[in-house]
């Protein structure tokens, strides 16, 4: 198991910060493009979320990134610093068709196995993922 | 930290034709939706996006694109979009957005859309 731990401000630019982060971690691992695609785009809505939702891109708020990588299973954990998280994933409605916002949290539970929301002690918002690694094809005669 | 998103624009009567490369997210998406912004406040209508060479878009991505195409739309004018890669494509299907869209498989049949219509 390979765990890895970044904490990042709550400013715009973090989304690129993690991004890369998270794009160099998984290269490192090894994985199949789709497992790629899919585990990078679950944490890339949880981040935003709590960049925008839960931090309100407050850059004193800090985002806690934590991922744990083994040869079955991706997982994630996306810590942020905000009030009552829980209770805007719990009266979330569907968006309109043209909305510009609101569709990340049906990415996350499309593209994660399993995903599970909870509340820090502090009132911030915890997301946790995980996603099934694909058995990659050996492809060698 | 590295450039993640290269819009290279060109223009063909009244529709612009953009061709983007790398991640559209957040920053990125807030790039765009600017750099549309100035190409309507021209001569320009119709915007045509060609998504070829788009790595990774997440729901901030597509937001701004839903943003796109209601600007475009104040001007009388359409959003098309052209080469999704699967993967894309997958995200515009589960979010809906296929439905709202123009998509089109190639850029010249986007733009092949544009004059037949200029020609009704």
């Amino acid at each position: 198991m390979a765990t890895y731990k970044y904490f990042y401000s709550s400013a715009p630019e973090a989304e690129e910060q993690m991004l890369d982060d998270l794009f160099r971690v998984l290269k490192e691992h090894d994985l199949s493009e789709e497992d790629t695609n899919k585990f990078t785009l679950a944490v890339s809505e949880a981040f935003i979320n709590a960049l925008v939702h839960g931090n309100k891109q407050n850059s004193q708020k800090k985002i806690e990134v934590k991922l744990d990588l083994d040869e079955e299973t991706l997982s994630a954990e996306i810590i942020d610093e905000g009030k009552e998280g829980l209770k805007q994933i719990w009266s979330r409605i569907e968006p309109p068709p043209l909305s510009e916002s609101g569709r990340g949290i049906d990415l996350i539970r499309h593209y994660a196995t399993t995903s599970q929301f909870t509340q820090t002690p502090s009132g911030g918002l915890k997301v946790t993922l995980s996603l099934a690694r694909q058995v990659k094809q050996n492809i060698s005669s | 930290m590295e450039e993640v998103m290269e819009i290279t624009v060109r223009e063909e009567g009244a529709v612009a034709i953009l061709k983007l490369k790398g991640r559209l997210d957040l920053a990125s998406g807030t790039a765009l939706k600017e750099q549309v912004r100035k190409l309507l406040a021209k001569n320009i209508s119709s915007v045509h996006m060609n998504l070829s060479e788009v790595e990774f878009i997440n729901s901030s991505g597509l937001g701004a694109m839903v943003s796109v195409m209601k600007e475009t739309r104040l001007k009388k004018g359409r959003l098309t979009l052209s080469n999704l890669a699967t993967y894309v494509q997958e995200i515009f299907d589960i979010t809906q957005l296929s439905h709202i869209f123009e998509i089109f498989p190639t850029e010249q049949d986007a733009m092949s859309s544009f004059q037949a219509l200029a020609v009704r």
